[in-house]
């Protein structure tokens, strides 16, 4: 398997896209994640992974861990574990970035992305956001097209699991967060989060878990304020 | 000594390095590595209850549910409520967490394990009218055949003609594996990572819409595991036969049950469950006692104080640590190693006599000319592994029957200022505790004992070997170039390494070296 990522990265510089999924622990030099050995020593991922994007044509972060770092990097911070786009900078490799984050990302968002690059090239600046997410899949908040905003707007709460009604009560980011889950819904169109009864936690942001956190409690005005998130 | 190092080892789920001190062809000394660490159990530290339910499906995405289930499990036990889970709640929780097993089982034999006894390039030139045949013969004539190679070659044992048979049902297995996706995520809201399972119950109330989507996803699934999925491992055992006695493992089996028939016991390893709890040693299956589950670091690095049962585990890493050489700590039962998984709940429930399973055991057996005694070992696992699925399949349907649309799924509960709480249940990969402890009403202490690492842990503190690395000790290993045999052991396993979520590295000297790929 080696192998093949090396040759890939020597014979076809410039002619791949890097896909790096998870995030890259850097404390202890990298030893919390390595794959292979070079000279009997085990090859820790995070350089694997700068080396592999500087012969690329384009990096994506599939995950929010590769896009921000994500649960890993939650505190205490464990690992020093870090986004793809963070070791690119610390590493001065200089590549377009796309972030499909999500926890886990819509296969559609990663699938829909990759064909855009076979059809029509990289996504341009008008394309992504300023976090480097495609527009088409994470253009509007959840609280635009959810289906139980009539219950937000007629101020009908869920207090508890179990009740119908808006979730903002038991925790649900949807005012926060950018994601088309609510019309493409999930696993062939047969479910989400929200339409499952379960407040959405925001998995898609960069918020997501510490500053969302305690995610089944209703985010207060100081909360929002102290970690200026503003949407 | 050669040393055959495999890192990393592919279609397994996580990161994981084997090395094998081989002497004349024979395995001598086995070592497993883990070769990823995230520190779960300091993350939740500190965090809100309930997080946990989130957090702790994110161990892995193939079997984040039992996760769920045994996060929501230590929680209704600390809350008070474990007695009072209402009955939609604690079926529809079951169709979950059986989904995922159905779901992570086609997964293990068809996309991890198939294609080390199935040579996908047999399908290269087919000229037939079959679509996922033609999509595969397509794929090889590109010329780039990663990643179906490069891999181990030397030992494909089935004509041209069966080898295209089986490549696609290797495809089927993904569609219907993705059919038990969409049939988990009907009362799961998503997978992976469901947003069903909370303390209390689950989050939706079922309809007949839904429970009629559910059935037509099941019986879909049903029919591979009946006509595809056992008869395919039957004939890949047939036809290697000599995987019959291959790998043998500790012979210690340990299951916590699984998939609870009523909720007033609130003490788990008692609890009726459709899969039951049990400790099989020698020939008999004795009731499962808790207080002989513990955990050693004697070769790990982690403090000292870090040793002992799960309720009091702490998770100090110290990798400076003298004489040790292991991120994992090696879980115990009554101080000896045990293997936990398909093969322990079919084996109990074998061993007590269930005639369902006696019959589906004894079927298996007859169809490859075969004893009990050939049950602990690689195909014995694959097999336990599929007539586990039928089980389920067929308790399912059952189940979904029972549901009362609109009527209660949650029991309501507040957030203790103090409280401590124990979930155990089962994964498709075996046995699973979770342990928590609140102070202040937040996460104080929270252990996780997964599955893979009863199953890939180290030596203990008597330096008795782990249940892979025995079942991979005295293995004659034909060819160190190709080492099927190795990998086909620990494939055997279905191991997670992102749950086992420690470090593990070798123990014994290094005499020489072999690196291969």
């Amino acid at each position: 398997m080696l192998k093949v990522l090396k040759e890939t990265s020597a014979k076809k510089k410039d002619g791949y896209v890097l896909v790096a999924e998870g995030s890259f622990p850097s404390k202890d030099g990298g030893a919390y994640s390595t794959l292979g050995e070079q000279a009997g020593r085990p090859i820790p991922m995070v350089d694997l992974a700068a080396e592999l994007a500087s012969n690329a044509m384009a990096v994506v972060a599939v995950g929010t861990c590769a896009a921000f770092g994500g649960i890993p990097a939650g505190a205490p911070d464990v690992t020093g574990t870090r986004s793809i786009g963070a070791v690119m900078k610390e590493k001065a490799v200089r590549k377009p970035l796309i972030n499909i984050p999500g926890c886990p990302p819509h296969p559609d968002w990663f699938l829909g992305t990759v064909v855009h690059v076979m059809l029509r090239g990289l996504p341009g600046p008008n394309d992504v956001d300023e976090l480097g997410r495609p527009l088409v899949f994470y253009g509007k908040l959840i609280h635009e097209t959810c289906p139980r905003r009539p219950d937000f707007d007629a101020a009908r709460f869920a207090k508890k699991f179990g009740d119908q009604g808006c979730l903002l009560k038991i925790g649900c980011r949807g005012p926060y967060t950018y994601a088309d889950c609510p019309t493409r819904m999930w696993n062939h169109g047969v479910n989400w989060c929200v339409g499952n009864g379960a407040p959405c936690n925001g998995c898609v942001e960069p918020e997501f878990p510490d500053k969302f956190s305690p995610l089944f409690q209703k985010l207060t005005e100081e909360r929002l304020e102290r970690f200026a998130i503003k949407r | 000594m050669p040393t055959i190092t495999i890192d990393p080892v592919t279609r397994i789920e996580g990161h994981l390095k084997v090395e094998a001190v081989v002497d004349a062809g024979v395995v001598k000394e086995a070592r497993t590595t883990g070769t990823m660490f995230r520190g779960f159990e300091q993350i939740l530290k500190g965090r809100d209850p309930l997080d946990a339910l989130i957090l702790v499906q994110r161990v892995c995405g193939v079997c984040p549910i039992v996760h769920a289930t045994a996060s929501a499990l230590a929680l209704d036990n600390a809350f008070g409520i474990d007695g009072h889970i209402p009955k939609n709640g604690r079926i529809l929780r079951n169709l979950i967490l059986a989904s995922n097993f159905l779901q992570s089982h086609i997964l293990h034999f068809y996309a991890l394990t198939a294609l080390d006894y199935v040579d996908v390039t047999a399908v290269a030139g087919y000229v037939g009218k079959d679509a996922d045949l033609k999509s595969i013969a397509d794929f090889l004539a590109r010329g780039e055949l990663a990643p179906f190679v490069p891999r181990y070659e030397g030992d494909y044992r089935f004509s041209r003609d069966r080898n295209i048979e089986l490549a696609k049902h290797y495809v089927e297995g993904l569609r219907l594996r993705r059919i038990a996706h969409q049939m988990l995520a009907i009362f799961g809201g998503k997978m992976p990572h469901n947003c069903g399972i909370v303390a209390g119950g689950v989050t939706s109330v079922p309809s007949m819409d839904r429970i009629t989507t559910f059935l037509g996803y099941l019986k879909d699934v049903s029919d591979f595991v009946t006509n595809v999925y056992i008869p395919d491992v039957i004939e890949v055992a047939k036809t290697y036969s000599d995987y019959l006695s291959i790998g043998k493992g500790c012979g210690n089996l340990l299951s916590y049950g699984v998939f609870d028939l009523e909720t007033e016991e609130t003490t788990l390893l008692k609890r009726k469950r459709f899969l039951k709890s049990g400790y099989f040693q020698g020939n008999e299956v004795r009731a499962v006692d808790s207080s002989k589950i513990s955990e050693h670091v004697k070769r790990s690095w982690y403090a000292d104080s870090c040793a002992g049962p799960p309720s009091n585990g702490k998770t100090e890493p110290l990798p400076t640590k003298a004489g040790a050489y292991s991120w994992i700590k090696s879980p115990r039962y009554d101080g000896k190693p045990a293997e936990v998984g398909p093969l322990a709940r079919m084996v109990c429930r074998y061993v007590d006599g269930d005639p369902v399973v006696k019959e589906g055991v004894d079927g298996v057996l007859a169809a490859v000319g075969g004893t009990t005694e050939n049950l602990f070992s690689v195909m014995g696992r694959h097999a336990a592994r599929a007539l586990e699925a039928k089980l389920l399949t067929d308790g399912m349907g059952q189940w979904a029957t029972e549901l009362e649309p609109g009527a209660p799924v949650c029991a309501e509960f507040s957030v203790p200022q103090e409280a401590e709480g124990v979930g155990l249940c089962e994964g498709p990969r075996g046995a699973l505790g979770h342990w928590i402890r609140i102070k202040d009403r937040r996460i104080d202490n929270y252990q996780l004992v997964v599955p893979t690492t009863w199953n890939a842990g180290p030596a203990d503190a008597d330096g008795t070997p782990g249940p892979m690395e025995q079942a991979i000790v005295g293995t004659k290993v034909r060819d160190a170039q190709n080492p099927f045999e190795i990998v086909r052991i620990v494939r055997s396993f279905d191991p997670c390494l992102a749950c086992s979520v420690h470090v593990l590295t070798p123990r014994g000297t290094k005499l020489g070296e072999f690196r291969l790929g």
